[in-house]
Parts: C-alpha cells; structure tokens; sequence
C-alpha cells in the first residue's frame, strides 16, 4: 500500500477541484456512500466515482462491501491520511478563526 | 417592547431544574420498582453476554401501557453498550426500533442498519440488502447486536409475520454457526403470538417478561424520583405527589402519572407560583386524558389526523355516540378542502380507519337493525371530544409545517 502512495504527487491530488472535494468530505465524516459523498461534493456519479477510484488506487481510501451496498471509508494505516486529515482539520479551524 | 417580554419571561425563575426529565422520551439511570423485571431480562441474557459470537437470545416483553416496558430495555441496552462493552471487551450494539413509527420490515431494516452502520445509504436497497449488511458488519466484528422491536404486532398486521420471520432468518444464520442477532419483542398483550406460526409462537412464549401496573405507592416512588430530577427543591410536597399517585392509581400508569406532574409544574411555572398546589394538578389532570397517549397521535400522517379530526366533529354535530362511515367520509372531505389537502378515496380512508381503530383512538361496529342497509358506526371511546381536538390542531399545525 506505501508503494502505491509513494507514486502519489501532490500536484495530481490537488490539481482537480472534484478529486479534493472528494477526499475533504471523506477526510471530514471517515466513512459514506457513494451517493452521499456524490452530493456533499456537489459532483456527479461518474465524476465522484472516478475520483474515488484514482484515491483508492493511491491508497487513501478503501472499500468496504456489504452485498451489494458499497462504502468508502477513510484508510487510516496510511501516513499521508493522518497528514491530509491533520492539514484540513487546522486549516478549518484557522480560517473559522480569521472570520 | 415585544423583545422585552421574551427577556423577562427567560430571566424569570422557574421551578423547573431540568424540563427533559419529565418527557415521555427520558430514560433516567433508575427506574423504581423494575428492578425485578430487569433482572430477568439480564438473566435471559447472561449466556449471550458471556458468549456473545455463538448465542443469540429472542425474548418478549408483555405489558400494558406505562408500564415501563420501554424504559427497562432501553436501559439494559445502554448498559449493555456502555458498561459490559467495556468490562467483558466484546462489542455490543443496541436499536430500539419503534414499528409504530416504521410501519414495515424494510422501515425496520433500514433502521436498524443505519443506526449501527451509519454511513450507509437510506435508499436504493431491500430489506434483506440492509439485514445483510448488518449480519455481515457485526460478524466483522466480533460483536453482538441487541434490536427491539417496540410495539412489535404493528409490524406483523401492518406487512405480515413473513416480515418478522425475515428477520429471525437472518439473526440465526446457521451457515456459519454465529449467532450474532438477539432481538427483544415489546407489545402490550400476547396476542400477536396467535398471528405466528405455531412452532414460532411456543419457542417465543418460554422467554417472556410481564409487567404488571404500578400501584399508587409504586407511582408515589417514580413520580419522586422524577420530581427531585427535573424540579427544584421546595416546588412540590409530599402531598402533592400522593395526589397524582392516587389519580393515577386507576390505570396504574406512570407515563400518564408523569405527564400530569409535568402539566401541573408547568402551570405552577406560567403562574408564576412558588410550588405547585392541588388547583394545578386538578387543572392538569383535566387536561390529560387517560384513555388515549398523546404520543399515539404523533406518529399519525396527515390524512390519518384529518379523518380523526372529521370524526370528532362529525360527533359533535351529531350529539350521538356513533356516527356512520359515511357522515364521517363526508366532514373528512369538507376539512381536505379547509386545509387545501385532495381528499383520498374511500378504500384509503377506510384503511385510515382501521388503523385508528387497532390504535384504540376509535372504536367502529356494524350498523344493527332499525336503518336501511349496513354501514360501520364509528364512535369515540370516552374521550373528552375538546382535548382530542385541541391535541390534533396542535399537530396538524406542526405536520403541515414538516
């Protein structure tokens, strides 16, 4: 999994708009559905589900299976997630402070 | 001058400590005098607890209303999350569902899978979708899941007792030998049992719990309790709490108890009193009517409040006990036109009916002889026409604003 996420840039995570709501509102509630994380980032189906196929493929999320419903959820082991979740957390607190 | 009023109103004291502690949702820590019952649930339990991936345990809860039946599981549930998830390290998760609330099995299962796995999705699976994925997470796990099923016969007359054999399915899934899905059955009689299958209904008869109403000085005890939790001390007397544990006494039930404590602490409030005194608790007990729960109107859909409405007016123009279907039929369309509803069709109002009736807000017989024809008489079992009415403008008001 840290080989995968070693490939990771971070102009490719952060250069689409889409892909970063995406990874936001993951790193902000751990675990959705597609839908739900589809209309929290205010993106399409295909879109989200592309994003979180690019994300799963870097190992900063993975997939949990129940039947047939489908729930992506935050990979934790993974260094570069506690970096991300530790980066959005302070950076929300700082710009709730400045408002 | 108006903003004025509300500041004085907030700063004014008030003899409540804490209002939450009277409503009818409150659990408290203790409940007095069930203790006895409690134990015995524990009891049918403890192999569960003690082995939580192997055993899986079904037990009924009988009694009649306020009788602290949903209390007492709600409490062993907490306990059993809180404090034995802890002590003994296996995980255990509690769902109270209310299946006068969630009418159907794929309600029920939606519930269910959602408060224990809360990222799932509210729509777009079946019932067995979501019972799977349940079965499958707590298996995950290690852990055990405790569901009750409140008010469990709603359930089986509303989608039939396949819908209850659905989830006894999935809670013994013998295929791979875990049992991981106890499930509590609470209703107020031990009919719904007749509805089941016979092998079903006799396994489930070896496990119940019955609870008796409370006798006034069991109310005397629960309505202390309360009273020293939710209002400040010196509000309320001895003497008072005995008068509403005699009123009570009747119908031996403490969510009726309860609610007039609260009604007559709350005019006390508006009066601006220092303590309650017995004109507040006569004024309050004509205001809380024993033969129906407010709580049972609450869960009521628009359409099925209009028609108990039209059924109330439709009594008092009649100024007889019964009024026919038909008169009924007719005030529930002229009040669709006062509220700009389209009224539903007969066989939708007459299913309304019904089901107002299983609720005991109604009672309905068939027209004997003396009338030409056959018609069901509806009648309101001794209500107190007003308060029905006030109560159901009241949530009117609050449906139409949902």
């Amino acid at each position: 999994m840290m080989a995968d996420s070693a490939k990771l840039s971070l102009e490719e995570l952060f250069s689409s708009r889409g892909r970063f709501r995406v990874l936001k509102v993951l790193l902000l509630s751990e675990e959705l559905n597609v839908s739900e994380i589809a209309r929290r980032a205010q993106l399409n189906h295909t879109a989200t589900i592309s994003h979180l196929n690019f994300l799963k493929r870097h190992g900063l999320i993975r997939e949990k299976r129940y039947g047939k419903i489908r729930i992506y959820c935050l990979e934790n082991d993974n260094p570069y997630v506690k970096l991300l979740k530790d980066f959005i957390f302070t950076f929300e607190s700082l710009s709730f402070q400045r408002t | 001058m108006s903003i004025e009023i509300v500041e004085r109103e907030l700063s004014r004291h008030t003899i409540f400590k804490d209002e939450g502690k009277l409503s009818i949702d409150y659990v408290p820590e203790v409940l007095p005098h069930r203790e006895e019952e409690l134990r015995k649930l524990v009891s049918y339990f403890r192999p569960v607890v003690e082995n939580p991936t192997s055993i899986s345990q079904r037990v009924v809860i009988v009694g009649p209303i306020g009788t602290g039946k949903t209390a007492t599981s709600k409490l062993f549930g907490r306990a059993l999350v809180e404090r034995i998830s802890k002590t003994k390290g296996s995980r255990f998760y509690y769902v109270h569902v209310n299946c006068h609330k969630e009418r159907t099995i794929f309600n029920v299962a939606r519930r269910i899978a959602c408060s224990v796995i809360p990222s799932l999705p509210s729509r777009g699976f079946s019932a067995p979708d979501y019972l799977n994925a349940v079965l499958a997470h707590v298996q995950g796990e290690n852990a055990h899941l405790v569901a009750t099923l409140d008010e469990v016969d709603f359930l089986i007359v509303n989608s039939g007792r396949d819908s209850l054999y659905q989830l006894f399915r999935v809670a013994d899934d013998e295929l791979y030998n875990r049992a991981c899905i106890s499930i509590i059955l609470i209703s107020r009689t031990l009919n719904f049992l007749e509805l089941l299958e016979d092998d079903v209904s006799t396994i489930l008869q070896r496990k119940v719990v019955k609870f008796n109403r409370y006798d006034a000085k069991q109310l005397y005890d629960i309505l202390m309790h309360r009273a020293r939790l939710a209002l400040h001390d010196g509000t309320y007397s001895s003497d008072i709490i005995e008068m509403i544990a005699d009123i009570a006494e009747e119908k031996g039930d403490a969510r009726y108890a309860i609610e007039i404590l609260w009604r007559a602490a709350k005019h006390a409030d508006i009066e601006s009193s220092q303590y309650i005194t017995p004109e507040h608790v006569r004024r309050a007990k004509s205001e809380v009517s024993p033969t129906y729960s407010k709580e049972s109107l609450l869960y009521l859909s628009l359409h099925e409040l209009m028609f108990l409405l039209a059924v109330v007016h439709a009594l008092k123009g009649s100024e007889t006990p019964y009024v026919p279907m038909g008169d009924a039929e007719k005030s529930y369309r002229s009040l669709c036109e006062r509220f700009s509803e389209a009224p539903r069709r007969h066989t939708q109002v007459w299913e309304y009916m019904k089901r107002l009736e299983m609720l005991g807000l109604l009672t309905a017989k068939l027209s004997t002889k003396g009338r030409r024809g056959r018609t069901t008489l509806i009648g309101l079992p001794d209500v107190p026409l007003a308060s029905l009415e006030r109560d159901i403008l009241e949530l009117l008001g609050l449906v139409k604003e949902r």
